[in-house]
């Protein structure tokens, strides 16, 4: 997933802001939507987002990839500032209804289309935070098992068995409904 | 409770879901719902966006580290450094205050100390209570036509450091181990030499230097003569003892000194055996005066107060002497001889040129000093550094402990 803005370019960078650069217009998109979906509020998504892009802009010149991936730092930076949120504000508000896209489906499957993402919406907003983020992290940052285990500090096999859990528990609650 | 296979087999199909794919057909289910939880992606907005890319591109202006400044100076994020530099200013203040009232102990059984003072002999202190104590042991310091300076001036080497008197007081009473304050009686004497022409200006302000409100001495006697040869003059000054030190150094400026004198008589013990008598004549008059009360006779009576009387006289006695003993301590006897020499040099000129020894002294003082400096430094920035470290790494800890339970929690 990849951003398609440009960012306005200044001369003279040096090969470690160029790299932050990059990594940013790769993983904006992503960022957010891990945040927006662990924490189920736009407006506090976007302020963590920022922040956490803040903070690995500052710590950019620290980094070293001998100890993992830029995405995994990248995304670390990110829960770190999105379960500080969740800290200060105990919230759980609901992600507003995003409406469909009228143009690309035939009228006799909206409404089902409609039904399932619903049902997933709801089954994936009643999930637990730790399931929750494991999902955030896997399919709305799309990041690989060698990531997921970097972000979330477990062993591969041990991410793995983290998102099978959520995963079983998602199917359930959409099951049940 | 799916084996390990089968779950690796499940991740397997959603990836494959995910990147277009084909899944086995058992796993349908679940490749559909991996699909449909990537189109629950949240989009971010596109005005946000271009926000961020700004700030990005512009470095994250200082607004926003600003903020993060006041955010690391938020109480919650200070609590932990500003409780352990709490604790450690506290430390630091106790150890000063224990210090300093140990010295002043120091310095009280000592008897009072000038920095620049000559280092005095104390005389052992009489054997016999109601002596006049021992012989004063001078410490002469005599130089031939130059100022001695204060730290050629040393005590005897065969002349041992007295031990203190021992403590009065007992019956198990709290001050009874607690050392009675040393009385010493100081004396100093020294020889001036002025230009024949200057004799009278000198004495003039021999006297003058007496006065001074920071002395606060006042003069015994003094004799001046001057003649077309020169002429010379004696003084006898009584200054505080403790203002002594200062008011040798004012002298010492007013002409050339060819020779300085300083002792130091330990008088303790007499200064506590007159206090013990006039205790005792006190008691003894309040003994009688119970026993007056309870007189039953005239003649008893009369006997009493025939004691009384001779009691009131012996208080009267101590008293006096007490007084004097103290005195003897509280003022010193300066003896200044001033005389007249046509080759005297002016105090001022004295000294010397600057020499590149005086230099290098000057310049390894200033590098003990600075050293000094720097070790005290140190010593106070690496517990507080330590400090704050573990502060830090206290805070940074429970920081990482309640994000793991806010997940448990929300």
């Amino acid at each position: 997933m990849t951003s398609t803005l440009t960012l306005p370019r200044t001369a003279s960078k040096s090969a470690a802001e160029l790299d932050f650069e990059a990594l940013y217009r790769a993983a904006r998109d992503d960022v957010f939507a891990y945040v927006a979906t662990l924490l189920r509020d736009r407006a506090a998504a976007e302020d963590v987002t920022a922040l956490a892009f803040e903070r690995a802009y500052r710590k950019h010149r620290s980094f070293d990839a001998r100890r993992g991936s830029a995405r995994g730092w990248l995304f670390g930076i990110a829960r770190n500032a999105a379960l500080d949120e969740l800290r200060r504000r105990k919230r759980q508000a609901a992600l507003p209804f995003d409406p469909e896209d009228a143009t690309t489906a035939q009228p006799e499957d909206v409404l089902e289309t409609a039904l399932r993402r619903t049902a997933v919406r709801a089954a994936l907003a009643d999930l637990p935070a730790r399931d929750r983020e494991v999902i955030a992290l896997k399919f709305h940052a799309g990041l690989d098992a060698a990531e997921l285990a970097e972000v979330l500090g477990v062993s591969r096999t041990n991410a793995g068995t983290l998102l099978h859990r959520a995963m079983t528990k998602l199917r359930g609650a959409i099951d049940a409904d | 409770m799916p084996t390990d296979a089968e779950i690796q087999r499940e991740l397997d199909a959603i990836d494959d879901a995910l990147a277009g794919r084909p899944v086995e057909h058992d796993l349908t289910e679940l490749g559909t719902l991996a699909l449909a939880l990537r189109d629950e992606r949240p989009e971010i907005d596109p005005r946000f966006a271009g926000q961020l890319d700004t700030r990005v591109a512009a470095g994250f202006p200082k607004e926003s580290r600003r903020s993060r400044f006041a955010t690391w100076l938020s109480p919650r994020t200070m609590l932990v450094p500003g409780v352990a530099m709490s604790m450690l200013l506290a430390v630091l203040v106790s150890a000063a205050v224990l210090t300093s009232q140990g010295d002043n102990e120091i310095r009280e059984s000592l008897g009072a100390k000038s920095d620049d003072s000559v280092v005095q002999e104390l005389s052992p202190p009489a054997e016999d209570s109601t002596s006049g104590g021992g012989a004063a042991r001078p410490t002469k310091t005599t130089a031939s036509g130059a100022a001695p300076a204060i730290s050629e001036l040393q005590p005897s080497s065969s002349t041992p450091l007295p031990t203190p008197p021992p403590p009065t007081g007992g019956n198990g009473s709290p001050r009874a181990d607690r050392k009675p304050a040393r009385k010493v009686e100081r004396a100093a004497s020294m020889t001036l030499v002025a230009k024949p022409d200057e004799v009278q200006n000198v004495a003039d302000r021999i006297i003058r230097v007496v006065d001074e409100p920071g002395i606060g001495g006042f003069v015994v006697s003094s004799s001046v003569n001057t003649n077309d040869g020169g002429g010379g003059g004696s003084f006898l000054l009584r200054v505080p003892t403790n203002r002594l030190d200062g008011a040798l150094a004012r002298l010492s400026q007013l002409a050339h000194v060819s020779s300085r004198e300083q002792s130091a008589q330990d008088i303790t013990a007499e200064h506590t055996s007159a206090r013990a008598r006039l205790q005792n004549a006190r008691a003894e008059r309040k003994s009688l005066l119970r026993r007056l009360a309870k007189a039953t006779t005239d003649l008893e009576a009369a006997a009493i107060k025939a004691q009384l009387r001779d009691v009131g006289t012996r208080i009267a006695v101590a008293r006096t002497d007490l007084a004097r003993v103290a005195n003897r301590a509280s003022f010193s006897n300066v003896s200044v001889s001033l005389t007249s020499d046509p080759q005297a040099t002016d105090p001022e000129d004295e000294g010397g040129a600057w020499a590149p020894g005086d230099a290098l002294r000057d310049a390894l003082r200033i590098l003990e000093v600075a050293a000094g400096v720097a070790v005290i430094a140190i010593a106070i920035a690496l517990p507080l550094g330590l400090l704050i470290a573990l502060g830090v790494l206290a805070s940074r800890w429970a920081a990482r402990r309640g994000r793991r339970r806010v997940l448990d929690a929300v």
